[in-house]
């Protein structure tokens, strides 16, 4: 059971931003994507998503998620994207609530609404529910979002920079909150991420993009030594309860 | 306290306010309705309107009326009321659509053209005195059935090219509405030239029939103009979705949306049910673009509740400006159309002025 990206190419116009991307992702596993901005970080999600055009294969459990309609993808794989670019002001229960759609048309059924509920409450939401989401701070809007991506049901989550414009608790709160369910439910997912220390403490694995190819996949000790190139930084690794972490 | 008690009573606040919301307006639409019914030439008392409406609607009550009463107020009044009611409802949901799925305030069906594309079929037919439907113009016919051909026609086909366009730049709805505001220019830009070389005569009938009137609706065009109701039940059933699209393409994609389809689909639904109503009555354009807005500021964005109150708020605002504009200098009848933009522009102001909440940011 997993997710299968083969010879993926991805170019805007005459640029290529994704060259040659061969992935295998395991059920249960999370995944962070990092690189330098303008690495093809978002641009792999979306072509996983099915957004963006791609020449490749992008397969899951023998299913190619090219030749499937919206619907049925909407059950497969959930996705944050990095900018909500309007807030569009409606309760965080409707918000959560929109991550049933694909399971109904017209009216959420009793099943639906009563797996909002459980997941608001699941997540100490519930006592927001009723508020619209512009009228929340940051960190709770993320963990409505979140809340969403949760409602979907889906096997496979994508998160793109789910802890941007996060204050420090709220990063780790938000990146506890995604390995729980990965875990729980036995989800693959895909977080893109700038930074990278979190990325280090809370991914199973980890994919190192530059100028859209796959510079390294690992774990993270064996990752972070090709940071420094990478980034062209020269910062300090040092290893914090088995995983590491690069000072600068 | 537990989740599902929890879950009600937090729900309840909000549905409360929808509820006393469509309450409230639809109490207004009955009153209004006796209102507009009992008023003109010949003075009927409000009472008796309601007594002659529900015989007409429950015959097996036996309720015996006046007989010329019950004329003027089911056969010469009633169309003209119900036909304000229907018309400012699709007008209005059409608008709550199309500022949905075109994520733009300003959008209405008017301002990406449909109106301009109506105009000149129906100018066409009143100043060359011929219908497209009819293939040529060697026959010199002017008519009713050839300017609500012409208009429906060609409105029709401003959305159909707008919703090609829709579908090829589908993520980018900018892109679509102004390519909408260009096809109004270009038809408007055919109508004044056909208005430039006209007649005085055809010319004011053009005029006259861009202001808008309900004065010539009967009981058979009110069948017609009810086809465009189909498209309010369409949009409530794709409220939800409408809900998604609000949320950003991204994200109402990956909900399982094909945003091409559903926003060719919506226009294709718009274009009709606009064709439908004004090229009956003329334009009537500001109901679409305020009644959402009004409904917006009332109730929230949650667009399965929007498409309904935004219908009401729409049925109430064209039947009091009708009302008002066929009654304030009577016998003098003004345009509905000026007198919608009269009494909606400053409420709607007040109503933003008034607002805390900013919808559109």
């Amino acid at each position: 059971m997993s997710l299968e990206i083969i010879n993926l190419y991805s170019n805007y116009g005459l640029k290529t931003v994704l060259k040659n991307i061969n992935l295998k992702i395991n059920k249960g596993e999370l995944l962070a994507i990092i690189g330098p901005n303008g690495a093809g970080k978002t641009t792999l999600l979306k072509c996983i998503l099915g957004i963006k055009s791609y020449k490749g294969k992008i397969i899951y459990e023998g299913i190619d998620l090219s030749k499937i309609s919206e619907r049925e993808k909407a059950k497969i794989i959930s996705y944050l994207p990095q900018f909500t670019p309007i807030i569009f002001p409606i309760t965080i229960f409707e918000n959560v609530l929109l991550g049933r759609l694909p399971y109904f048309w017209t009216i959420p059924k009793k099943e639906d609404i009563e797996f909002v509920n459980k997941i608001l409450k699941d997540l100490n939401l519930i006592e927001y529910s009723n508020r619209y989401i512009d009228e929340v701070s940051g960190g709770e809007r993320q963990r409505a979002y979140i809340a969403r991506i949760i409602a979907q049901n889906s096997k496979i989550m994508l998160f793109d920079e789910p802890t941007v414009n996060l204050d420090l608790k709220y990063q780790l709160e938000i990146m506890e909150l995604i390995r729980k369910i990965t875990k729980e439910r036995n989800t693959i997912t895909i977080i893109a991420i700038h930074e990278v220390n979190l990325a280090f403490k809370y991914a199973d694995r980890i994919v190192l993009l530059n100028n859209g190819e796959i510079i390294c996949d690992g774990d993270p000790n064996e990752v972070i030594n090709m940071i420094n190139k990478v980034y062209e930084v020269n910062g300090e690794i040092i290893d914090l309860n088995g995983r590491p972490r690069i000072i600068y | 306290m537990n989740i599902k008690e929890y879950g009600i009573i937090q729900a309840n606040g909000e549905i409360m306010k929808y509820k006393i919301t469509i309450f409230s307006f639809l109490i207004l639409l009955i009153f209004l309705i006796g209102i507009s019914i009992s008023i003109g030439s010949v003075k009927i008392d409000i009472i008796d309107v309601y007594k002659i409406i529900i015989a007409k609607l429950f015959p097996f009550l036996n309720i015996n009326n006046n007989e010329v009463l019950e004329y003027i107020v089911w056969n010469l009044r009633m169309p003209r009321v119900l036909g304000a009611i229907i018309i400012g409802a699709i007008l209005a949901s059409s608008g709550v659509v199309c500022q949905s799925i075109l994520r733009n305030p300003l959008a209405s069906p008017f301002t990406i053209g449909l109106s301009s594309a109506a105009a000149f079929g129906a100018s066409i037919a009143i100043i060359l005195g011929a219908g497209i439907a009819y293939g040529s113009y060697t026959f010199i016919i002017t008519n009713e059935f050839f300017i609500i051909t012409n208009a429906f026609i060609l409105c029709l086909i401003c959305s159909i090219v707008i919703s090609i366009i829709a579908r090829i730049k589908g993520t980018n709805p900018t892109v679509i509405v102004l390519t909408g505001i260009a096809i109004g220019y270009f038809f408007s830009a055919f109508t004044s030239i056909l208005q430039y070389t006209s007649q005085a005569e055809a010319l004011k009938a053009v005029i006259v029939w861009l202001l808008g009137d309900l004065g010539l609706l009967n009981w058979k065009k009110l069948i017609w103009i009810s086809l465009g109701l189909i498209g309010i039940i369409i949009f409530i059933h794709m409220g939800w979705r409408l809900n998604a699209f609000n949320m950003g393409e991204e994200i109402a994609s990956s909900l399982g949306i094909n945003i091409k389809k559903i926003r060719a689909i919506c226009i294709i639904v718009i274009g009709f049910m606009i064709a439908v109503t004004i090229s009956f009555v003329g334009v009537i354009g500001f109901i679409c673009l305020v009644s959402p807005h009004i409904a917006r500021i009332i109730i929230g964005n949650d667009n399965r509740k929007l498409i309904i109150a935004s219908s009401l708020i729409g049925s109430n605002l064209l039947l009091l400006s009708d009302t008002i504009a066929r009654t304030i200098f009577s016998p003098l009848i003004l345009p509905v159309g000026a007198i919608t933009s009269l009494i909606g522009g400053p409420f709607f102001v007040y109503l933003l002025i008034k607002s805390r909440r900013m919808y559109w940011s």
